[in-house]
């Protein structure tokens, strides 16, 4: 069983559309059903590899997962 | 304005430094919202009817426009005490919430103790943020409950926090250096109470006293003038707006334009530190094209600045700078202006 609250940090490579989806979508993925990101950054920003692109993107948040 | 907690910032990473910028933001916008770790300075606090006192998790709800915010004139503001503070630490909180009562006049009760020690934790990220958790969140959660049950219309929280789980770090802070290692816990307490209650809520850490240290910085000075952070905590909270559930805002009750209710349409700025704008109230703020204010005058340990998110920016090279950016927004003044410039 997990604990209820646990760190988390994943990395994504995000589009050119608005982010706050993006990362929504990310973390909703990555915590899978029953879990809540209770904070959440941006904490790095890779430098992107193409003009025009955006950096791959590091997220650290502290999830929380409801007891049943 | 937003100032993240336990990301280092030169201006807010201490305690309640960043009070002297909100002060001067909320002179030049009329109306500044901010959040306890911009204003909280153990037993020091600045009120001001300009400045609303709302919780990180509340602040990104209001952001995202799940929430309003309702001026309130008073709170009644309970007290949750960890069951892991010593007896007479704990009547040291006791006689701050009696203080507050007798000299300020404010509604404070009912105060509860957990049921089981918190349990609070301290870590790091990989980014050198500080974080943390807590081993008993429901006994929180508890507490938390039979304050409203109570008639507490606000929660203060209390957890005893590890006294110096790294020395080092400790002492960088002292010295005006590194990054606050309790901060990044006490977001966590206090996100999740104001998540699970929804009514205005904030955390003062319970500490050992710390031996003086003449290389003190001063703007860490404020955490060693008392024997508790928590004064500053009951004033901020003893006017905290309420928190309204956007759909609730909107509906039959009186509407998102309800007199003096505030929602997020009416935001005319957001102001952050230029390096850590990858937070969710900046991000939901700029992706609806609010103007963002990058202070590069407050470097933190992150490097998440408006290039790098591919962000529309306005830079201020200080708060003071900031301030007249949002004074000239006000005014409907073009930023790029030369005169202004």
């Amino acid at each position: 069983m997990k604990p209820p609250l646990e760190p988390l940090e994943l990395e994504f490579q995000p589009d050119g559309g608005p982010l706050l989806p993006q990362v929504r979508q990310a973390l909703a993925e990555r915590m899978g059903p029953g879990g809540e990101a209770l904070r959440w950054a941006i904490t790095r920003v890779a430098p992107p590899t193409s003009p025009g692109s955006r950096g791959r993107l590091t997220l650290e948040a502290v999830v929380w997962r409801q007891p049943l | 304005m937003v100032v993240p907690t336990g990301v280092g910032c030169r201006v807010g990473g201490y305690a309640g430094d960043a009070l002297p910028a909100a002060r001067l933001l909320a002179a030049a916008s009329g109306c500044l919202i901010t959040h306890p770790n911009v204003l909280n300075a153990a037993a020091l606090y600045w009120s001001d009817p300009r400045i609303h006192y709302v919780e990180g998790w509340a602040l990104n709800r209001f952001a995202c426009g799940e929430l309003a915010l309702a001026p309130a004139r008073q709170q009644r503001v309970g007290l949750v005490l960890d069951r892991a503070i010593e007896e007479l630490l704990r009547l040291r909180h006791l006689q701050v919430a009696q203080a507050c009562g007798a000299s300020l006049g404010l509604s404070i009760g009912p105060v509860v103790t957990t049921d089981d020690p918190l349990g609070v934790g301290l870590a790091w990220g990989g980014s050198g943020t500080s974080w943390g958790s807590l081993q008993a969140p429901g006994a929180l959660l508890r507490a938390g409950e039979k304050v409203v049950e109570g008639g507490g219309t606000a929660i203060a929280v209390v957890a005893r926090f590890p006294d110096d789980p790294d020395g080092g770090a400790l002492e960088a802070y002292r010295h005006g250096a590194g990054v606050d290692g309790l901060a990044g816990a006490e977001a966590v307490i206090s996100h999740l109470l104001s998540r699970h209650l929804g009514v205005p809520c904030a955390h003062a850490p319970a500490l050992a006293p710390l031996p003086p240290d003449p290389l003190l910085d001063a703007r860490a000075a404020a955490e060693e003038l008392g024997h508790t952070f928590l004064p500053c905590v009951l004033v901020g909270l003893s006017r905290a707006p309420d928190l309204v559930a956007a759909g609730a805002a909107s509906g039959s009750g009186g509407g998102a334009s309800s007199p003096g209710l505030l929602h997020r349409d009416q935001l005319g700025a957001v102001v952050a530190p230029a390096g850590a704008l990858g937070g969710e109230a900046v991000l939901a703020c700029a992706e609806r094209g609010v103007p963002l204010i990058a202070v590069t005058g407050n470097p933190c340990v992150l490097q998440v600045d408006g290039a790098a998110l591919g962000l529309p920016v306005v830079e201020a090279s200080s708060y003071a700078e900031a301030a007249g950016l949002v004074l000239a927004l006000r005014e409907g003044l073009a930023l790029e202006t030369g005169a202004l410039r």
